[in-house]
């Protein structure tokens, strides 16, 4: 079947929403699988949960985090991010060596922050050409 | 690399400042064929440049299709490297092309970048950007087109004159002498002194590169390309260039058209520059009308044609003249895009394999050629003399049908048909030898008056020669230089032909 991975995330987000507990919401999850077996979609699964994620952080007034740095954040700059960062967003640290220093925060997966050095870096040559 | 590079690092880094923002992004979720789809970017403009982060580089692309939920975008770079899932950034500046007088001599693709290895374009001249979308120049800034631009072939700018900041169309069969008429027009506009020289504009879309080398060659050669700038589309770059070629031209145009300046603009071909925009519709699954070609192809021209003007006083009085060429399929010009291109030109020159193959060159139909600005684009000089001529071509092609029985008809007949023929021999013309408009003056003079009407066809290319050679050589300043002056024929001059020509043609 040809639906788009948003379109499925729609519609296991509604179906969710009228679970009334953990039995009915396990049944939900399995049915949704079920369904996906079924229509040969497997390979949009990962865009599927991306799209889940979204919808339920955004209901929820939330935002979806990820925060790349190129080692683990010392004890200051953990405490900064921690004062930014609302109980109803989702966090997700990444280790990215290629970011050299710095930080790159994408929120929503719609906009990004890039306070990477390698970012600075391709600024600078680019300013040289 | 050189210790320059230390320097201008540390000049760079001096004067960085730290400017972190928030940028919008969305991310590739399909790519292929040089179109990608990217999920995100709510906010991005039509035609805005797109920045593809690829692990080995970035990647411009161009957005041209905004869903509800996903940007249609045309990569405008090697798009191999481009893979599902790369982030995508908004760079907030829509297409546009470096343009100014440097650019003038050189070969760039439709991005600006050189192609001719000879480096970079500007040096010490700081370059305006120029969009590559822009608006035509509305009514009240245009004014009408009264200045002829010399083809310098006879029978185009006798009959079908062609005016500075026109649209005049040159559509025919492949191999039928279309660039020809191109190239000789642009020869042809630093030998015409009537008026200031025009800067030309030669936009080669999905041509061979040698034939691109070739014409390069041909023009540096004729001294013309200190005048031209030639923007390239080859035949080996991707649909999105040849896409943008005619656009990226018309920018440059349209720059020195509004530096007051003219300008010509010619643009070979807009049949493969249709099939361009075909091919990019398709894949970027835009609805296919009549001959697969999408809905606004139409617009896709108008668009791009309109922005040819004269403009007013106000606005600086320069022009850009277009000189679109379209390839029909055996003659067929109610095929989809010659009828569109038709209609949106002022006029047409149509080209015949027939005429071609019984060696009339350039082989123009005159019956089928038109301009519709007419004789307003002609010097009154031409007006004079080749007022008439278009009427005795065609009293001349009723009577063709009789001169396998010459002998049959009567004197007056016979007297029209010999007179036809001559016209139609004074008019052939070789390419790559454009003649300035006022040896144009005298020939078509001496023709039309009957000078030449005792004269064997095979002795008129000599004659034609002789009389231009020896006006040339002692009336120069009596003759030819007030005519390239005022462009007028009074009555003091037309004396001096006269007998000029009388004294010639007794010897």
């Amino acid at each position: 079947m040809n639906y788009s991975p948003k379109t499925y995330a729609l519609a296991f987000c509604e179906a969710a929403d009228t679970a009334k507990n953990n039995a009915d919401e396990d049944k939900c999850v399995k049915n949704f699988l079920a369904l996906i077996e079924a229509n040969r979609d497997q390979k949009k699964l990962r865009d599927i949960l991306f799209f889940v994620k979204k919808i339920i952080v955004k209901k929820n007034k939330g935002r979806l985090l990820l925060i790349e740095s190129a080692r683990p954040q010392g004890t200051a700059t953990e405490k900064i991010i921690k004062s930014l960062i609302k109980t109803t967003d989702i966090v997700e640290n990444k280790i990215n060596k290629n970011l050299i220093a710095g930080i790159k925060i994408n929120i929503n997966d719609e906009f990004l922050l890039d306070g990477s050095f390698s970012t600075k870096i391709k600024k600078i040559l680019c300013l040289t050409k | 690399m050189s210790y320059e590079i230390i320097e201008k690092l540390k000049q760079a880094i001096g004067g960085y400042k730290e400017k972190e923002k928030l940028e919008e992004i969305g991310r590739v979720i399909e790519s292929g064929d040089g179109i990608v789809k990217i999920y995100g970017l709510k906010n991005v403009k039509a035609q805005e440049v797109l920045s593809i982060e690829t692990k080995e580089k970035e990647i411009k692309a161009l957005a041209l299709n905004l869903e509800e939920d996903s940007v249609g975008a045309l990569v405008l770079g090697d798009h191999i490297d481009i893979k599902s899932g790369d982030i995508v950034k908004r760079t907030n500046k829509l297409l546009s092309i470096d343009a100014g007088k440097s650019l003038l001599s050189r070969v760039v693709s439709p991005l600006g970048l050189p192609l001719d290895g000879q480096g970079q374009i500007f040096g010490a001249e700081k370059p305006t950007q120029c969009l590559l979308e822009k608006d035509a120049p509305s009514v009240l800034d245009r004014e009408p087109v009264d200045t002829p631009l010399h083809t310098g072939i006879k029978t185009i700018d006798s009959m079908i004159p062609i005016g500075r900041g026109q649209r005049e169309l040159i559509i025919g069969d492949r191999q039928t002498g279309k660039t020809a008429i191109a190239i000789d027009t642009i020869i042809n506009q630093h030998l015409d002194t009537y008026k200031k020289t025009p800067i030309c504009i030669y936009v080669a879309i999905g041509q061979k590169e040698s034939k691109i080398a070739k014409t390069v060659e041909l023009l540096k050669n004729y001294g013309a390309l200190e005048h031209t700038i030639i923007v390239s589309a080859p035949a080996s770059s991707s649909a999105a260039l040849w896409y943008l070629a005619p656009y990226a031209g018309c920018a440059i145009g349209e720059y020195f058209r509004d530096k007051g300046e003219d300008a010509v603009i010619i643009y070979d071909d807009l049949s493969k520059h249709a099939w361009a925009y075909r091919q990019i519709s398709l894949l970027l699954r835009r609805p296919p009308g009549r001959e697969a070609y999408p809905g606004d192809i139409f617009y896709l021209h108008s668009r791009l044609l309109e922005r040819a003007a004269k403009l007013s006083k106000e606005k600086g009085g320069g022009s850009l003249t277009a000189l679109p060429i379209v390839e029909t399929q055996l003659g067929d010009v109610t095929a989809y895009i010659p009828t569109n291109i038709i209609s949106i030109t002022d006029g047409q020159i149509y080209l015949e394999s027939d005429l071609f193959y019984q060696g009339v060159r350039p082989a123009v139909n005159v019956g089928l050629s038109v301009s519709r600005v007419g004789s307003k684009a002609q010097t009154q000089a031409m007006k004079k003399i080749a007022g008439k001529l278009r009427l005795e071509l065609a009293q001349f092609r009723e009577l063709q049908a009789f001169i396998q029985f010459a002998s049959d008809v009567d004197e007056t007949t016979k007297k029209k048909i010999k007179r036809g023929q001559i016209i139609i021999e004074i008019l052939k013309q070789q390419d790559l030898s454009p003649m300035s408009f006022d040896k144009q003056l005298v020939v078509l003079y001496a023709a039309l008056n009957s000078y030449f009407d005792e004269i064997e066809s095979a002795d008129l290319p000599a004659l034609q020669l002789k009389l231009l050679e020896t006006i040339e050589k002692l009336h120069q300043e009596e003759i030819l230089e007030p005519l390239i002056k005022t462009g007028k024929m009074t009555d003091e001059i037309e004396q001096k032909l006269k007998t000029a020509i009388e004294k010639i043609i007794a010897k």
